[in-house]
């Protein structure tokens, strides 16, 4: 994908992340945030219905799966899961729901499988695959940990005056998700769209 | 095809049959796995008893934002 590809994409998802935020704190705006209520606001815009499931499974590979339907979904999840994992691991399956067009759909499951396993996604098999994948993770991070926040909070964290984990057990993330927003990869993808859209 | 593996596709082709659209996976440490543990993983959570609602449960405590942040930025 072109960087230009890449940066519309970016725009694409904030703008929708920043509907659904919007919307969501015109009712609460609470840390962390109110993933049920983010939820709630996913299954109006998507017209699905999404169900969770908490299983006993336990695998080391696997946090969570998406099933997706025509007017439902089942989100699932390992009951070992502490808070703030299976906060993220729900949110990211729902931007799936919010983010992925018809194109993004797995086919074939082994075929995901092989590419995630082997990094493979480089390859021209399903390029849409890594997209998803992709999308999904920075539409949590923007859900979770709001542009809003984030943009107060990261001077501190790089003057090392607060931790990750200070700001991870706030918001209720894990806090390797904190790191990659605040990872210049990131900043680099987003910001620039932030401030245009501010 | 190794047999989970097998048995995944097996699965997946019924599912779609009931109108699966979509599949996806949040995947943690994939260092050590190959297709068939992986698919038997997969197999394991299907097939796994479950609990399950309409409403995700976030049983997290929630503070107003305008409390929350300047203790952040006070630190």
């Amino acid at each position: 994908m072109s960087d230009d590809e890449q940066t519309l994409q970016v725009r694409k998802l904030i703008t929708t992340t920043n509907e659904i935020l919007s919307a969501h704190e015109a009712s609460s705006e609470e840390i962390p945030i109110n993933l049920e209520g983010i939820i709630q606001l996913i299954e109006g815009k998507t017209s699905t219905k999404i169900f969770f499931r908490e299983g006993s499974w336990s695998s080391e590979a696997i946090r969570g799966r998406l099933l997706r339907y025509e007017c439902k979904a089942v989100i699932e999840y390992a009951s070992e899961l502490n808070p703030c994992w299976r906060r993220f691991v729900t949110c990211k399956e729902c931007c799936h729901l919010l983010l992925d067009s018809e194109n993004m759909y797995t086919k074939d499951p082994v075929t995901l499988i092989n590419q995630l396993i082997g990094g493979q996604f480089s390859s021209n098999q399903e390029p849409e695959a890594e997209l998803s994948e992709y999308m999904a993770v920075i539409g949590a991070i923007e859900l979770l940990f709001p542009w809003k926040y984030r943009k107060q909070l990261y001077d501190k964290y790089i003057n090392q005056k607060i931790s990750l984990y200070k700001i991870a057990s706030a918001f209720r993330i894990p806090s390797h998700y904190v790191e990659i927003a605040f990872g210049e990869k990131f900043r680099a993808l987003t910001n620039p769209v932030h401030l245009e859209l501010a | 095809m190794n047999p989970e593996t097998s048995k995944l596709s097996a699965w997946h082709e019924k599912e779609r049959e009931k109108g699966l659209l979509d599949i996806k996976f949040f995947t943690s440490n994939l260092s050590n796995t190959t297709t068939e543990n992986f698919s038997r993983d997969v197999n394991l959570i299907t097939s796994s008893e479950y609990n399950e609602s309409t409403e995700f449960n976030d049983n997290v405590e929630r503070h107003p934002a305008s409390q929350v942040l300047p203790m952040l930025l006070k630190l």
